[in-house]
């Protein structure tokens, strides 16, 4: 045995070593690496003894090799579609920078994949007009997280949700007053390209061209365990949003009115029911709570 | 140590809880003795995985087995991962929980890797004293498990096999024998596997794990795709005899057959046990080689072979 480091040294000196992108012995030469133990790539085995068969750079690039591999092939199965459309080496790319510029704190895998669209949106070309490629790629990743943390966050499985005939039992004269409350796993999503159909698409097997830009509006929630997704109108969805956001059904209203120069409060007042009943059989809300007197 | 492991019941031949198996399981209800999950892949879950495993629980038993526990970290223990932890195991009225000897991170980061601890007076101390801790908040002995390792380090002043020896004893612990993590660990080493195995302290062995591996030619590699070999058979047999027999699992997380397969695998550990024959017969291919263990870093391909812990839930979507 030579020269005996801290268990603390050690590790840390490990750490830096197998998860540098450049490799083991970039690893071994860099700063970090040698704050914790002092020694270039050709006195590995001070630290790392060697095998009959394989040399202690060798050996730890099993480590190296693993630590990229495997959180990459983590990040592809949660972002199937965004593979697909960028290809795999592509995607095994972007995911390779995101794990270096992002390595996971968590101890679940399913977190890892909670700020990717963030770093394509953070290293997004500024010199490509939008909408173009990389907000489809965006808006796809941001998709594809949105249904990992619905599917296995809290749900509405358990609960009793609004029905048609709550709607009914609210007085006329407290309409504008009542509050929304959605069920836990209810999120919207404004997309530039309709990514939900090739999300769908991808996970079908069946193969794509990348979509023309067009709005898409999406509502995304869970019954029965199972993620389910649609699309709204763009009153609808104002409303959906402001209601969510917490405002009562009046001011709700208003400010989807507001955010509608182009609809008339009278279209608006016109779709409402028809809307209402549409929520509540699918789901979307567990309540409406009465103002307090 | 009042009676040998830990009080803790042989629980017979159990498989590994893998999501391509939940349909299969909820509705042909299969005979199985019980189930090993991976705790983190419940501890978070409000959804499809945490339902599955509600109705696991009301039929089978099951084991709760962790890849991110740390216990060889310097980094601080994670109590709320202990918490969350605990509140697992008492909704699933665990058999036992079980980790790895092993640290998977530093400065708060995490590999998501069973990497290896060198083994010598420090690391024993700081890992003892984990462990206890974490009996202590889990009021319940831990099981630790040998890892399969692809590098040693010039500050280990011990074997393995006497490392754990010293840790089951002056913490109070369980072990798992994953018998084919031995026969990979002694490959990849340079060292006899049935000397690792005769040397542990068996009557602390609360379980075996059992899975197939990765032969790169120049190391091994714990890949949990394929069949048991035939070699791993006989290391069970061995720690069979060593032990009494005790609690058997068999993981299989890449490549993953139709379950019907993976329990045949792990029966095969019952009809050894009950014939005392040789080993069963692997078949073919579990002796395949593989070249693609080296891979450059940037180039990580999805085939790649990739040492477990690789556990990840895909979101079903309609």
């Amino acid at each position: 045995m030579t020269e005996q480091r801290s268990l603390q040294n050690l590790q840390r000196w490990v750490q830096e070593v197998i998860t540098n992108p450049d490799g083991i012995a970039a690893g071994v030469e860099s700063p970090t690496a040698r704050q914790q133990i002092d020694i270039g790539a050709a006195n590995i085995e001070d630290v790392v003894e060697p095998s009959s068969r394989l040399g202690s750079a060798e050996r730890l690039a099993v480590y190296g090799n693993a630590y990229f591999a495997r959180l990459v092939e983590c990040l592809g199965e949660e972002f199937p579609a965004t593979r697909y459309a960028l290809g795999e080496e592509t995607f095994e790319s972007f995911a390779f920078g995101y794990v270096n510029d992002s390595p996971s704190s968590s101890y679940s895998l399913g977190f890892l994949g909670e700020r990717f669209a963030q770093y394509l949106i953070d290293t997004r070309p500024t010199d490509v007009p939008k909408p173009g490629w990389p907000d489809f790629l965006i808006d796809l990743a941001t998709l594809e997280r949105t249904y990992a943390e619905v599917f296995d966050g809290p749900g509405p499985e358990n609960l009793a949700t609004l029905q048609p005939e709550d709607l009914q039992s609210v007085p006329p004269e407290l309409v504008n007053d009542v509050r929304f409350v959605p069920v836990p796993s209810l999120r919207l999503m404004e997309a530039s390209f309709p990514v939900h159909e090739y999300v769908t698409a991808v996970r079908r097997d069946q193969s794509l061209e990348i979509p023309m830009p067009a709005e898409t509006l999406l509502v995304i929630t869970r019954r029965e365990y199972v993620v389910r997704r649609g699309t709204v109108s763009r009153a609808e969805f104002q409303l959906l949003r402001a209601i969510i956001d917490g405002n009562t059904l009046g001011a709700a209203i208003e400010i989807a009115a507001e955010a509608m120069p182009d609809e008339t409060d009278e279209e608006l007042a016109s779709n409402l029911s028809k809307w209402f009943q549409h929520w509540a059989s699918a789901g979307w809300f567990l309540r409406v709570e009465l103002p307090k007197l | 140590m009042s009676e040998a492991r830990l009080g803790l019941p042989n629980l017979g031949f159990g498989v590994g809880l893998r999501t391509p198996h939940y349909p299969h399981i909820l509705k042909h209800k299969p005979d199985v003795d019980w189930f090993e999950i991976i705790s983190e892949n419940y501890m978070d879950s409000g959804g499809r995985p945490r339902h599955v495993l509600e109705q696991i629980v009301e039929q089978y038993k099951v084991v709760m087995h962790g890849v991110s526990l740390s216990i060889g970290s310097t980094d601080p223990l994670n109590f709320e991962y202990l918490g969350k932890l605990k509140k697992l195991a008492e909704w699933t009225k665990a058999a036992w929980i079980s980790d790895h000897v092993c640290w998977t991170g530093v400065n708060g980061l995490n590999g998501h890797d069973l990497l290896p601890l060198p083994y010598n007076e420090e690391t024993l101390q700081h890992v003892v004293s984990r462990i206890k801790t974490v009996q202590d908040f889990l009021e319940r002995p831990l099981v630790l498990e040998n890892p399969s390792t692809y590098v040693t380090f010039t500050d280990s002043t011990m074997s393995e096999w006497d490392f754990v020896t010293r840790m089951a004893e002056e913490a109070d612990c369980g072990l798992l024998l994953d018998v084919n993590n031995v026969y990979v660990s002694c490959f990849n080493h340079d060292l006899d596997p049935e000397d690792f195995i005769r040397s542990l302290p068996h009557e602390r062995i609360v379980q075996f794990h059992l899975a197939g591996h990765t032969d790169c030619g120049t190391h091994i590699i714990d890949t949990h795709d394929n069949f048991v070999v035939d070699k791993v058979w006989d290391l069970y047999r061995l720690a069979h005899k060593l032990t009494g027999g005790v609690s058997t699992l068999l993981e299989w997380d890449a490549q993953i057959p139709d379950f019907d397969v993976v329990h045949g695998e792990v029966l095969k550990a019952r009809d050894l046990i009950r014939d005392g024959g040789a080993a069963p017969s692997t078949p073919r291919h579990a002796e395949a080689d593989s070249s693609a263990s080296e891979q450059p870093p940037q180039v990580a391909r999805r085939s790649a072979t990739v040492p477990q812990p690789a556990v990840f839930v895909a979101a079903e979507v309609e």
